[in-house]
C-alpha cells in the first residue's frame, strides 16, 4: 500500500487540509502544533478505526478528534494505491458516521465492518504489526527519550527501558514467558501438594504455612477455615441444644416431684402424727382384739379342758374293752390254726396207712435178678445182631404149586405155599431149611461160628424165660416196671412218713387231741381285723383329745400367766376400747391423707423420696446451667446461616482459584509445544542478522553484531561487546531505528508498503544522523517513507539524500 | 364480630451484616428496626387487635439489650389490644436465665406486649367475640420434632375464634431435609382442629399470591430483606377472620431494601445496555446489588461495563460485582493485538485452538499484557 493523498475534512484542529504523498521518502517538517501528530493519528484512525464504535468507544477513541469546543465528527479521506489499484477511502466519525471504500475497478463499499475487512486485507499486515512497527509516533519516541533522560544515571535500571526501546514490537522473549508462567504457577500452586490435591505435608488450617501461600493454599485455607467456623457453630448449637434438651428433661422429671412437695411438705407434721397415731391405733385395736378374744375365749377353754378330759377318760375306757376282745379274737385265730394243724395230722396219718397197705400188695423184685435179666436181653440182642449180619437171599419155584417147610436162623419152622410162575423170595438170617416132602435142603451162611452164636443164643432164651418165670412176669418191660412201681411205694411210705412228723410238730396226735377240745371253751368274739381297726381309732381319738386339752391347757395356763385371771382381763379389755376411742378422737382433728395413698407412713415416704430426688436433680441441674452459662458465654458472634452463607461463597472461590491452576498447568504445556514447533524456523531470527546489518551502518560501523533475546537486542559487538543499557542515548536510537525499519522491510517485503517514522533522529550527532539518512534513503527505494520532523536541518539532509 | 391481625415474623433483629463495610452493616441493622416500625404503623393505621410476631424476633441469643430493648420500644407503640411475641428457633426460650427473654420482659412490662414463652392458650375478648391463641414457642434452636402436638389434644369451645402461633418448618414449603427446625407436616397443622395459624420460620410468604378461602396457615416471611436470597421485598400478613370461619386477608409490603443479584452472561453490547435498563429501574440507594457478569466481549465493551460498574457504587446502597468477562478472543483479535510469527501470538492461537478450554487463551494473555507492562 501507498499513500498517495489524505484529506483532513474535519479532524482535531485541521480543517480542510490535505497532504500529497509520493512513493519514496515524504518528509513533513513543521514546528511543533504544526499537526504533524494530527496528521500521524489522522492516517492511523482512517486505516484502522471502524465508523461503528460504540457511544463510550467513540468518546474515548475519536473524541479528542471532534473540532473543539462542540464539534461532533471527524472526517478524512485517503487516496492510496494497493494490489495495482487506486483506492479512495473516506471516514466519518460521530453524527452521520460513515464509511465508504472503492477504487477505479472496485465498486465503493459502505458498510463499515465489510470496509474495514478489506481495508485488513489491502494492508496485508495486521493492526498490531502496523501499531508496533509501522507506526512509530512521535509520543512513543519521546516517551522513550524522557525515559531515558530521567533514568540516565541509573544504567543498570535502564535495561528494561532500553529493551522497551530496541525490542521487537508486540513479541516478548520466550525465557520471559516461560518464567511468568512458571512464577505465576509457582505463586498459584505454592506449598500445594498436587498429586494429593492438598496442602504440601498435609498441613491443613490447624498447622497453616505461614509464608510462600500460593492463591490455591489460601483459597483453600479460607474454605477450610469457614467449614471449621461453620462445624464449630453448628458443633455449639447442638451443645446449646443438648444442654437445654437436658435441663428441660429433668425439670420434666422432677415437675410431679416438685409440685408433689409443694403439696406435701405443709402436711408433713400432721401427717406425721397421723402416721404415729395411726400406727397406735392399729396396734391398740389389735390390743383390744386379741384381749377381747381372750375374753371371749377364757370361761370356753376350762369348759373345754374338763370335757376333753373326761372324753379322754371315756376313751381309754372304750379302748380297754377293744384290747379285751382283741386278744380273744386272737386266741380264737390261734385255735383254728391248730385245729387246722390237727386235720392236717390225721390226714398225713390216714395216707401212711393207706401206702403202706398198697406196699403189702406188691411183688418186691430183686435187682439183681432184675441186672441179670437185662445182661441177658443185651446179650441176646447182640447175639441176633450179629447173626443178622449173615443174611440170606433165598429164591423158590415150582412149576406147580407146593407147600414147602423151611426154617429161617434159629426161627420156628413155617409153611411157605410157592405157586407157579410166581417164586418166593425172602432174606434168611445165617442158616435156612426147606423141606418138601422127603426133600430137606439146609443151607447156612459162612462157618461153623453161626451155629455156635445160635447155640448160645438159645441159653440164653431159655436162661431168660427162666427169670421171668421166677418173677411172676412176662418180660423185662414189665419186670422193669414191678420193679418201679414198688420202689416208688417205699419212697411214698418214707415221704408220709416224714409228713405225719411234720404235721405232729414234735407233739403227739393225742396232744394234738386235747387242745382241740380244750379251744372249743374260747368265747365267740368278732374278727380281729374289725376290732383292730377300732382299736386303732379310739386310740386316734383318744390322742387328739389329749392334744386338744394339753393345748387347751396350754393356753389357760398362759392366759393366766399373761392376765392372771379373768377379772383382770375384763378391766384391760375396758381400758384398750378407752385408748381407741382417744386414738381415734386427735385423728380426726389431724390432715386427711392425700387421695391415691392409703396411710400417711406411704404418702410421707413418697414425699422423702420426692425431697430426695429434688435435691439430686437440683445438684444436677446446677451443673447443667453452669455448663449452659459457659456456653453461652462463648457463643460464636457469626450465625451458622450466616456462615453457611459464606461457605458458599468460599466454595465458589476455591472453584474458580482451581480452574485456573489447572489453566496455568495446560497454558505450560501448550507453551512447551509451541517453543518446540518453532524451533530453527522462528522468524523472529531472522530478524537478528538484518538488524546487525543496519545498525552497522546507522553506526558507521562501530558495530557489526548484534545478540537479541527473544525480540529485544541486549548486546551489541563491535570493537567491544556491550550489553544494551551501556549504549549512549544516540547508539540505542540509532539501535531501535534499525531494529523498525528491519522488521518493517521484513513485513512490508514484497507488499510495497509504508512507515511512518516521528522525528527518530534527534538524538543522533550529525554523522549517525547521516548514516542513518542514508539508511533510510536506502530503504525508500522499495517502500513509502513518511517521515515527521520538526527539525529542519534534519528535513534539509533527507531532502539531500533524497 | 371479626378480629383483625397484623402477622409478622423472622424479623431477626441483631442479625450482624458482618460481610458488609460498617456504614453498610449499620444501614442494614437499622433496617431491621425500620422495617418493623413500619409493621406498628401499618397495624395502628388499619386498627388491628393484634399484632403477631411469630417467631426469631430476635437473630440470636447474643443480640445486645439495646437492639432488645428498641425493638421493645416499637412493638410497645401498637395501640391494638395486645402484641403476641412468640419465642422462635433463633430466639428460643430454655428458661427463666435466658437473657434475651429476661431484658425483653422488662422492656415491655407495663404494655399490650405479651411474650410466649411457654406452650399455652391466651384469651382475648374482642366485644362479643372470644378468641384464643395457641402459643407453641420453641425452646431450642433445633429440634426434631414439632411442638404443635398439644393444642390437638386441647378441648376447644364453639363460637370462639382459635388460632395457633408457632414457629418452624413446614414439610414442602421450607427445605429441612434433616428434620431439625420444629418440621410440621400439614396433616400436623389441620389436626390441630383450629381455625388457621400464623407461622414463623421460611422467609418466603404463604399462602401463595392468588389463594382464597381460609388458609390452613400464614408464614410471612422476613419482613425486610436480609440477603440476596431473599427475593420478595419484605412482607407481613394482614386478616381478618370471624367466628364462622371467614377470613380475609392481605399482604402488607415492609421491606426497606432489597437484595438484588443480577447474573447475567453477556456477549455483546446489548446485553450490556439490557444489564444497565435493569439497573437503572432499581431503588439504588435501597439495594444491596450483586452483579455476576461473565461472558466475552470486546475490549472497549470490558472496559465500558468496568467503568459502569465503578459508577454503580455511588448510586447504590451497596454493589458486589465480580465480573467474569474476557475480552472477546479469536484468530483476528489475536492477530489485531499481537503480530504474527511472535511467541505469544503463536501461544494464543494455540490456546484458541483448544475448543474445549479456549477461555485459557483470556489467561495466557493477561500474563503476557503483564509482562508488557512490567
Amino acid at each position: 500500500m501507498k499513500i498517495l493523498r489524505i484529506h483532513l475534512h474535519l479532524f482535531g484542529g485541521a480543517t480542510d487540509r490535505f497532504f500529497d504523498l509520493s512513493a519514496g521518502l515524504n518528509i513533513i517538517e513543521g514546528p511543533n502544533e504544526f499537526g504533524k501528530s494530527t496528521l500521524n493519528q489522522a492516517l492511523w484512525h482512517t486505516l484502522f478505526t471502524p465508523t461503528n464504535l460504540t457511544p463510550v468507544a467513540l468518546r474515548k477513541t475519536m473524541g479528542r478528534w471532534f473540532p473543539r469546543p462542540s464539534g461532533d465528527h471527524a472526517s478524512v479521506s485517503l487516496d492510496f494505491e494497493a494490489q495495482g489499484q487506486v483506492w479512495s477511502l473516506k471516514k466519518r466519525w460521530g453524527i452521520a458516521a460513515s464509511s465508504s471504500l472503492g477504487s477505479s475497478l472496485s465498486p465503493a463499499m459502505a458498510d463499515p465492518g465489510r470496509v474495514q475487512d478489506r481495508l485488513l486485507q489491502l494492508l496485508h499486515r495486521n493492526e498490531a504489526t502496523w501499531r508496533h512497527v509501522l507506526f512509530v509516533s512521535q509520543a512513543q519516541l519521546t516517551r522513550t527519550v524522557e525515559d531515558l533522560s530521567e533514568n540516565a544515571s541509573q544504567v543498570e535500571d535502564l535495561r528494561p527501558l532500553l529493551a522497551g526501546a530496541a525490542a521487537i514490537p508486540g513479541d516478548i522473549a520466550s525465557e520471559r514467558i516461560v518464567a511468568a508462567i512458571d512464577s505465576r504457577i509457582e505463586d498459584h500452586f505454592s506449598r500445594w501438594d498436587q498429586p494429593i490435591n492438598g496442602p504440601e505435608r498435609g498441613r491443613g488450617i490447624d498447622n497453616q504455612w505461614a509464608n510462600k501461600v500460593g492463591s490455591q493454599l489460601a483459597a483453600y485455607y479460607a474454605l477450610k477455615t469457614t467449614e471449621r467456623d461453620l462445624d464449630l457453630v453448628v458443633s455449639h448449637e447442638k451443645k446449646v441444644d443438648q444442654i437445654n434438651e437436658n435441663i428441660r428433661q429433668q425439670e420434666r422429671f422432677v415437675e410431679s416431684d416438685r409440685q408433689f412437695v409443694e403439696t406435701g411438705r405443709p402436711l408433713r407434721a400432721g401427717l406425721a402424727r397421723r402416721d404415729g397415731l395411726e400406727g397406735k391405733i392399729k396396734w391398740l385395736k389389735s390390743e383390744q382384739d386379741t384381749l377381747r378374744r381372750v375374753f371371749m375365749e377364757w370361761p370356753g377353754a376350762v369348759h373345754k379342758s374338763e370335757s376333753l378330759n373326761s372324753q379322754v377318760q371315756r376313751g381309754q375306757e372304750i379302748i380297754s374293752l377293744l384290747e379285751n376282745e382283741l386278744g380273744n379274737a386272737r386266741r380264737r385265730e390261734k385255735a383254728a390254726d391248730h385245729g387246722a394243724g390237727y386235720v392236717r395230722v390225721k390226714n398225713a396219718r390216714q395216707n401212711l396207712d393207706q401206702i403202706k397197705a398198697f406196699i403189702a400188695t406188691l411183688k418186691p423184685i430183686p435187682s439183681t435178678i432184675l441186672n441179670e435179666l437185662k445182661s441177658l436181653s443185651q446179650r441176646e440182642e447182640n447175639l441176633r445182631v450179629q447173626i443178622a449180619a449173615q443174611k440170606l437171599s433165598a429164591r423158590l419155584e415150582s412149576k406147580a404149586r407146593v407147600m414147602v417147610e423151611l426154617t429161617r436162623g434159629a426161627g420156628a419152622k413155617e409153611t411157605v405155599e410157592v405157586f407157579p410162575e410166581v417164586p418166593w423170595t425172602g432174606q434168611i438170617e445165617g442158616k435156612l431149611s426147606v423141606e418138601f416132602g422127603d426133600l430137606k435142603i439146609e443151607v447156612a451162611s459162612g462157618t461153623g461160628e453161626l451155629e455156635s452164636l445160635f447155640g448160645e443164643l438159645e441159653q440164653i432164651e431159655v436162661q431168660h424165660k427162666g427169670h421171668l418165670a421166677t418173677l411172676g412176669v412176662d418180660d423185662l418191660k414189665a419186670a422193669e416196671a414191678a420193679h418201679t412201681l414198688h420202689k416208688k411205694a417205699e419212697a411214698d411210705v418214707t415221704l408220709a412218713k416224714q409228713r405225719f412228723v411234720d404235721a405232729l410238730q414234735g407233739r403227739t396226735e393225742e396232744e394234738w387231741h386235747s387242745e382241740v377240745v380244750a379251744n372249743e371253751a374260747i368265747p365267740q368274739t368278732r374278727s380281729v381285723m374289725t376290732l383292730e381297726a377300732e382299736l386303732k381309732n379310739a386310740l386316734t381319738t383318744k390322742a387328739v383329745l389329749e392334744a386338744e386339752k394339753t393345748a387347751v391347757e396350754i393356753k389357760i395356763r398362759n392366759w393366766t400367766d399373761q392376765y392372771g385371771d379373768v377379772d383382770k382381763l375384763t378391766s384391760l379389755v375396758l381400758k384398750a376400747a378407752q385408748d381407741v376411742v382417744e386414738a381415734e378422737m386427735e385423728l380426726k382433728g389431724l390432715p386427711q391423707v392425700p387421695d391415691g395413698f392409703s396411710d400417711a407412713g406411704t404418702y410421707l415416704s413418697r414425699l422423702n423420696s420426692a425431697e430426695t430426688h429434688l435435691e439430686s436433680v437440683g445438684v444436677k441441674l446446677v451443673d447443667l446451667r453452669i455448663q449452659q452459662a459457659s456456653l453461652a458465654g462463648s457463643t460464636p458472634l457469626r450465625s451458622a446461616e450466616e456462615l453457611r452463607e459464606e461457605l458458599e461463597t468460599k466454595v465458589k472461590a476455591f472453584k474458580r482459584v482451581n480452574e485456573i491452576g489447572l489453566a496455568l498447568l495446560r497454558i505450560k504445556v501448550k507453551l512447551e509445544d509451541v517453543l518446540a514447533l518453532r524451533g530453527d524456523d522462528n522468524p523472529m531470527q531472522k530478524v537478528e542478522a538484518a538488524v546487525a546489518a543496519r545498525f552497522h551502518d546507522l553506526t558507521c560501523g562501530a558495530y557489526d553484531r548484534i545478540r537479541m533475546d527473544g525480540g529485544a537486542p541486549v548486546e551489541v559487538t563491535g570493537k567491544v561487546t556491550l550489553p544494551t543499557a551501556m549504549l549512549s542515548q544516540g547508539t540505542l536510537g540509532s539501535l531501535a531505528l534499525a531494529t523498525r525499519l528491519c522488521l518493517a522491510e521484513w513485513y512490508l517485503e514484497g507488499t510495497g508498503g509504508f512507515i511512518v517514522l516521528d522525528d527518530p533522529f534527534t538524538d543522533m550527532d550529525p554523522a549517525r544522523r547521516q548514516a542513518a539518512g542514508r539508511s533510510l534513503k536506502d530503504f525508500s527505494k522499495s517502500n513509502q517513507v513518511i517521515y515527521f520532523t520538526c527539525h529542519p536541518a534534519h528535513a534539509t539532509e533527507l531532502k539531500e539524500f533524497s | 364480630m371479626s378480629i383483625r391481625i397484623v402477622h409478622t415474623a423472622d424479623n431477626h433483629i441483631g442479625v450482624s451484616f458482618a460481610q458488609y463495610p460498617d456504614a453498610v452493616g449499620e444501614r442494614l441493622r437499622e433496617e431491621r428496626f425500620l422495617a418493623l416500625e413500619r409493621i406498628v404503623i401499618l397495624a395502628n393505621e388499619r386498627k388491628a387487635h393484634f399484632l403477631v410476631v411469630a417467631g426469631d424476633l430476635f437473630d440470636k441469643q447474643t443480640v445486645t439489650k439495646k437492639s432488645v430493648e428498641r425493638a421493645a420500644d416499637l412493638l410497645r407503640r401498637f395501640s391494638g389490644e395486645q402484641v403476641l411475641v412468640l419465642a422462635g428457633n433463633h430466639d428460643y426460650y430454655e428458661g427463666p436465665d435466658n437473657k434475651v427473654w429476661k431484658w425483653f420482659r422488662e422492656a415491655v412490662q407495663g404494655s399490650g406486649v405479651l411474650v410466649l414463652l411457654e406452650p399455652g392458650i391466651k384469651r382475648f375478648g374482642i366485644e362479643d367475640t372470644e378468641v384464643c391463641f395457641y402459643a407453641c414457642p420453641c425452646p431450642s434452636k433445633h429440634g426434631e420434632k414439632h411442638v404443635i402436638g398439644w393444642v390437638t389434644e386441647t378441648e376447644k369451645k364453639d363460637g370462639t375464634i382459635h388460632i395457633g402461633i408457632a414457629h418452624g418448618n413446614v414439610e414442602g414449603l421450607g427445605l429441612d431435609a434433616d428434620q431439625r427446625y420444629f418440621n410440621m407436616t400439614e396433616q400436623d397443622l389441620r389436626a390441630a382442629g383450629i381455625h388457621t395459624w400464623l407461622l414463623g420460620h421460611i422467609h418466603v410468604p404463604s399462602p401463595p399470591p392468588g389463594t382464597t378461602g381460609r388458609p390452613l396457615f400464614f408464614m410471612p416471611g422476613i419482613h425486610t430483606p436480609d440477603s440476596i436470597k431473599c427475593t420478595h421485598p419484605g412482607h407481613a400478613w394482614w386478616m381478618e377472620l370471624d367466628r364462622s370461619g371467614g377470613c380475609q386477608f392481605e399482604q402488607l409490603k415492609t421491606g426497606g431494601v432489597r437484595f438484588v443479584r443480577l447474573k447475567r452472561n453477556l456477549a455483546d453490547s446489548d446485553g450490556l445496555v439490557g444489564l444497565k435498563s435493569e439497573c437503572a429501574a432499581l431503588d439504588g440507594p435501597n439495594t444491596v446489588l450483586d452483579i455476576q457478569v461473565s461472558g466475552c466481549l470486546k475490549v472497549d465493551e470490558i472496559a465500558d461495563l468496568r467503568q459502569w460498574l465503578d459508577g454503580l457504587k455511588a448510586r447504590f446502597l451497596y454493589v458486589t460485582s465480580d465480573p467474569d468477562i474476557s475480552p472477546v478472543l479469536d484468530a483476528s483479535a489475536v492477530a489485531m493485538k499481537y503480530p504474527e510469527g511472535t511467541l505469544p501470538h503463536a501461544l494464543i492461537s494455540s490456546l484458541l485452538a483448544d475448543q474445549n478450554h479456549s477461555a485459557d487463551a483470556n489467561l495466557a494473555m493477561d500474563i503476557i499484557e503483564s509482562l508488557k507492562r512490567s
